[in-house]
């Protein structure tokens, strides 16, 4: 076990170091933040010492090692759109909205696809089975944007159950988490329809069926308490879909979170943000994998030994 | 991260995965349901296939020149008239022929994209695979940080540095898509070249190459077909998600993201403008998703996540 | 598959470890929710929802141009709310100038006070403002105008400004673009920059409160030098992308005023919302002919664009139904055409003349324009025949991407080849600042300058990224008008540079612009604000509230 997380630990250093070179190049390719800061009768020697003030005239690979140097101690260097603020603690303000209403998200998906697995599982190939599946097909079917402008109009306005946006108490998050959500409900519901249709196949669930356990008892119970181990690995997978959810969705529910701040940033070309923003996601992304890895190989020994 | 390692976690044992199918019970059009999905396959071909094919002449009017005087005409049942029979854009575009060329792009952006990112990704992982060693580290920790980095975001940075354009998309739409391929092939190929025809092959003395292409190629192949199957909608999905940012394809190219994107203010006064290509496309994902279904049913049971 | 195994080896505890953990993240989203409370007293508390500023920082001088600061910090001359004219109301009572315009004296309005207590606003804070808005690190628009002199306190409530070449147009810079902020002096000795990004204080009707993610918030000071109490105690900006989402956010209620897109106006005025609208025109629209760089000897000038020849500069200008725009991009009024850019009705030079003659030159007309086309031997004698659009969004005009389609249709229609080139608002600053920016770009002059910022932002070398006309004799009259201080000169020159970019066709003047922004009625009863500034809306105080 501890040599397995040994591994995987310095896997996912190695990735967060080739992804910092990604991020400080992309953005590097992406103009000069002088751009954007400046008013459109700003002439070249305004630009100019501008440049210089950002320190953007030294050499690139200059730029990077400083980059790099700064990284290595936890300083992403400070935001250029909002002087006097430091990168990372810009994004860090932000995570804690990104991460909730993710979570959210997650739960939503959890508690539509999970019935759905199991009933579509349990009712195989009749009427129920193609009706749930369109359900769940349904989240992935339409842009999320869409999906949110949508929401936000018939439940937010029309029927006026909502609040169109913003974030505040638990109303806040039905419509963004419905938004965000919905997407994720197909591929955990195939998940869970394969793996209950295994289970419910095995022979430990024949012996309770022999052994007279109600019906109920055995899907409910027995069989989805050994099938939901399959969709949990799935969501290392649902971390990442979240995240590039939430820039998206972020927008147009005006959510306070890294997403919205992403967008615009790279608008901004405001450098130490953006890449703050894809480190920090890049960083939940591996966490939450390792995480799901560890647990997995935690129930499943098997796994330690590959 | 590495759900490589989770897919290879249980050897795939060739005939002793597949759920039983199950005995068709009754009625012959039950069994008939289950064996061809009829209606996912008449959407398809009504709404993405024909119209891509036909355009030119299917389409009764140009998709890029409207008539100003005519622009925001409603649908014919909502008051409009024959002759836009789903209603005109802002300026006057007919939404049907924008509708009906939209497909030519939506499928082309899907099938270019999915065919270099599918041809990528599935030698990287054949070859990481089949020769294991520094090569198989190097693509799968490629794979790690391709799924680690926030997708929407290097879109963003891409299209600002580059500006968008029909080939931008395509280079997101390959880089979301080919780790997919390689994480999963690669998994297949480890439990394939352990099989004894592989060994007999290499004893016959047959090159590796051919060993790759006429042996295990062919045993990965419904792995491929499955995930591309499934993946058209994601594409068709993540081109919408773009364009709402403002970095899919360049207007005025009728494409169905780029549509719903444009019309998404006007979903109270002018709902036509983005609800007809928002049905188009979750109409067409939602049979995409259904149709890869039944083929995965029918070529790769136990292949779940995509 | 795995789980075959699994349900074997699993033991119920590690189930349930698995479970906990669920239930943890499922808790914690329900005892965290926090931020804004969504219950608020109507009349007590406004809510604006207003496109995001670009940065997020208290430091007006190093950060974009945005109303952000409007209600708490003041500029130093005040402009009236109906007639936009600078008059002493605000913190300078009144000013002059030396017979050459190189030395401004402001008399300062005494016994004001700034927020929290940091004490009465003296001519040294004039002094402290002005060099943090010179300073290196400053953004401001038109910083060079402001730049290159001298700020003394004479006395307590005396400030002078020198510069070594003449300021005409000083106050535009003091008033208008808003463009030096006062902040307190006193409270940048005690607690630095970092205390004005915690809780900077102005001396304007509203104190700042916070500034959060997506929001800022001010409460009303209710002993203003001015004498006018704000209607509302609380006022929140909410910074809202989406124009989507800002429209449902006022028909829900969630937001009492909020700025759309003139199609959306036209909705939010069909659900019952009105409209505040600017005294004067905010803003000047039109597209520039960008790239002609063609002063003698520029490498950067390229004879072979086809917009280089005046015969397709008109051209263009014909296929253009101006009327129809109108129609289309501003439904709700509140827009009128526009004769020729960056002139504007009082302003230097401005020429009658030429907005009768408009109609007659400009005016739409397709078969002249194919007459010009052909004369001009398009598409045929040009080495490359397309006419590139820029296709960017303009924060403050949401109606520019719209209006940049319905232009490709025109061309389109006439027979030119026309083809967008997408680019983001910074995009187009780095294409026109490394002088590349080789298509027509749409602009938006807001406020209308003055007539001499103008020529030196659109028509000098090197002036701003925007270039369109660039060659020696414009450049010369330029210079000339720059460096007199007499002002029937100056005006003659103007008209002169006036008429003859006018009969060179070089842009594609569009419109003059109202600032519209609906409100809602039950809660608010109106807003006068002259439209002097980017954003097109200040005096926040002046908003009433409904009985």
């Amino acid at each position: 076990m501890r040599r397995f997380l040994a591994i995987r630990i310095a896997q996912s250093l190695l990735a967060m170091l080739a992804i910092s070179v990604i991020a400080f190049g992309m953005t590097h390719l992406s103009g000069s933040p002088v751009d954007s800061m400046l008013p459109e009768d700003a002439g070249p020697e305004e630009a100019a010492q501008l440049t210089r003030e950002l320190g953007l005239d030294r050499p690139i690979h200059v730029q990077y090692f400083k980059f790099l140097g700064r990284v290595m101690t936890g300083n992403m260097g400070d935001s250029i759109m909002s002087p006097g603020a430091s990168a990372l603690g810009v994004v860090m303000d932000r995570m804690p909205a990104t991460l909730l209403l993710g979570g959210f998200a997650i739960i939503v998906s959890t508690i539509i696809a999970i019935p759905i697995g199991v009933l579509t599982a349990v009712y195989r190939d009749t009427a129920f089975d193609a009706a749930g599946k369109i359900i769940a097909l349904l989240g992935q079917a339409a842009p999320p944007f869409w999906l949110g402008i949508v929401l936000i109009w018939v439940f937010g306005v029309t029927l006026d159950w909502f609040p169109t946006s913003g974030r505040g108490g638990f109303s806040h998050f039905v419509l963004p988490a419905i938004a965000m959500g919905w997407f994720q409900v197909a591929a955990l519901m195939r998940i869970t329809r394969s793996s209950m249709l295994e289970v419910l196949d095995s022979e430990y669930i024949k012996l309770a069926r022999v052994k007279g356990v109600p019906e109920w008892r055995i899907i409910w119970v027995h069989a989805l308490r050994n099938a939901a181990i399959a969709p949990l690995t799935y969501f290392g997978v649902i971390a990442g879909i979240i995240l590039t959810g939430s820039v998206v969705i972020e927008t147009v529910f005006v959510w306070p979170g890294a997403g919205q701040l992403a967008v615009e940033a790279i608008r901004a070309r405001d450098f130490p943000v953006v890449q703050a923003v894809v480190l920090t996601f890049a960083a939940v992304f591996i966490l939450a994998n390792l995480l799901v890895d560890t647990l997995y190989a935690y129930v499943d020994p098997r796994i330690r030994y590959r | 991260m590495s759900s490589d390692e989770q897919k290879s976690v249980a050897p795939i044992e060739p005939g002793s995965e597949r759920p039983p199918e199950p005995q068709p019970s009754s009625g012959r059009r039950r069994a008939r349901w289950r064996n061809y999905p009829v209606v996912s396959i008449f959407i398809l071909v009504a709404l993405l296939v024909f119209p891509a094919i036909t355009a030119d002449w299917l389409a009764p009017h140009d998709p890029l020149q409207g008539s100003i005087p005519d622009r925001r005409e409603p649908p014919v049942f909502f008051g409009g008239t024959w002759e836009y029979p789903l209603g005109t854009d802002r300026i006057g575009r007919d939404i049907l022929s924008r509708i009906i060329h939209g497909a030519k792009v939506s499928l082309s952006i899907s099938l270019i994209g999915i065919f270099f990112g599918g041809v990528l990704g599935t030698l990287l992982g054949l070859l990481a695979g089949y020769f294991r060693g520094w090569l198989d580290a190097v693509v799968m920790r490629l794979v790690d940080i391709s799924l680690a980095l926030p997708t929407i975001l290097l879109a963003l940075v891409l299209a600002v540095s580059v500006g968008p354009s029909f080939q931008t998309v395509i280079i997101v739409v390959v880089f979301v898509l080919w780790a997919f391929y390689a994480r999963q092939v690669r998994g297949e190929v480890l439990s394939i070249r352990e099989r004894d025809f592989v060994a007999r092959a290499r004893v016959a003395g047959n090159s590796h190459a051919r060993i790759i292409v006429r042996h295990i190629l062919p045993n990965v192949a419904n792995t491929i077909i499955v995930l591309a199957t499934l993946q058209v909608g994601s594409v068709i999905i993540l081109e919408a998600a773009l364009s709402f940012l403002g970095v899919g394809i360049p207007k005025p190219t009728p494409a169905w993201g780029l549509m719903v994107a444009d019309g998404r203010q006007l979903i109270v006064s002018a709902w036509w403008i983005s609800l007809f290509p928002g049905l188009a496309i979750t109409l067409t994902v939602l049979a995409l998703n259904l149709f890869g279904d039944w083929v995965r049913d029918r070529l790769d049971p136990k292949l779940t996540q995509v | 598959m795995k789980v075959r195994y699994l349900t074997q080896t699993i033991r119920n505890a590690r189930v349930q470890a698995l479970s906990a953990i669920s239930a943890m993240v499922f808790t914690l989203g329900l005892i965290l929710p926090s931020g804004a409370t969504p219950a608020m007293a109507q009349t007590d508390k406004l809510v604006l929802a207003l496109t995001p500023p670009s940065g997020q920082s208290t430091r007006f001088w190093s950060t974009p141009p945005s109303w952000l600061f409007d209600p708490s910090l003041e500029s130093l001359v005040e402009q009236d709310p109906v007639t936009g004219e600078y008059t002493g109301n605000g913190l300078a009572t009144s000013w002059e100038h030396n017979k050459d315009f190189t030395e401004w004296t402001f008399k300062l309005r005494k016994g004001v006070q700034f927020h929290y207590g940091f004490g009465e606003f003296t001519a040294a804070d004039v002094v402290h403002s002005y060099a943090l808005h010179t300073g290196p690190d400053s953004t401001v628009p038109g910083v060079a105008q402001l730049r290159g002199g001298k700020a003394e306190a004479l006395d307590r409530y005396t400030v002078r400004f020198t510069y070594d070449k003449p300021r005409v147009r000083l106050l535009f810079m003091h008033a208008a673009r808003a463009l030096m902020k006062i902040y307190s002096k006193a409270q940048f000795d005690k607690e630095g920059l970092k205390g004005y990004d915690r809780r900077f204080a102005g001396t304007g009707h509203f104190r700042f409160v916070s500034l959060e993610p997506t929001a800022i918030r001010y409460e009303r000071v209710d002993n203003h030098y001015s004498g006018i109490v704000p209607d509302f105690r609380e006022m929140e900006m909410r910074f809202v992308a989406e124009n989507a989402t800002k429209l449902a956010m006022l028909l829900a209620g969630e937001a009492h005023i909020t700025e759309l897109p003139r199609e959306l106006v036209v909705d939010a005025l069909k659900a019952g919302m009105k409209t505040a609208q600017s005294a004067k025109p905010t803003m000047q629209t039109d597209i520039v002919f960008n790239g002609l760089y063609c002063e003698s000897k520029d490498p950067n000038c390229r004879r072979d664009l086809p917009w280089f020849d005046v015969r397709i500069r008109e051209a263009i200008n014909r296929s253009l139904n101006r009327q129809e725009m109108l129609e289309v991009l501003f439904p709700g009024g509140g827009a009128s055409l526009a004769a020729r850019h960056s002139m504007v009705r009082g302003n230097e030079g401005y020429d009658p003349m030429l907005v009768e003659r408009f109609e007659a030159e400009y005016g739409y007309d397709l078969e002249k324009a194919k007459q010009l086309m052909w004369h001009a031997g398009y598409p045929d004698s040009f080495k490359d025949p397309t006419i590139t659009l820029i296709m960017t969004a303009i924060p403050g005009q949401p109606e520019i991407p719209l209006q940049m389609e319905m232009v490709h249709q025109y061309l389109t229609k006439v027979g030119f080849k026309v083809k967008f080139k997408e680019v983001d608002h910074a995009g187009v600053g780095a294409l026109g600042r490394a002088r590349k920016l080789y298509a027509l770009n749409p602009l938006r002059n807001a406020p209308p300058r003055p007539t001499e910022i103008a020529f030196r932002a659109f028509y000098s070398n090197p002036g701003g990224p925007y270039q369109g006309w660039e060659d020696d004799w414009t450049s010369a009259r330029i210079k000339e008008m720059v460096n007199s201080v007499d002002m029937k000169e100056r005006d003659q020159i103007a008209r002169r540079l006036f008429n003859y970019l006018y009969e060179q066709y070089v842009d594609i003047p569009l419109f003059e612009v109202f600032t519209q922004i609906p409100y809602n009625p039950k809660v608010v009863s109106g807003w006068q604000f002259p439209g002097a500034t980017t954003s097109g809306y200040s005096h926040f105080h002046l908003i009433k509230a409904a009985k």
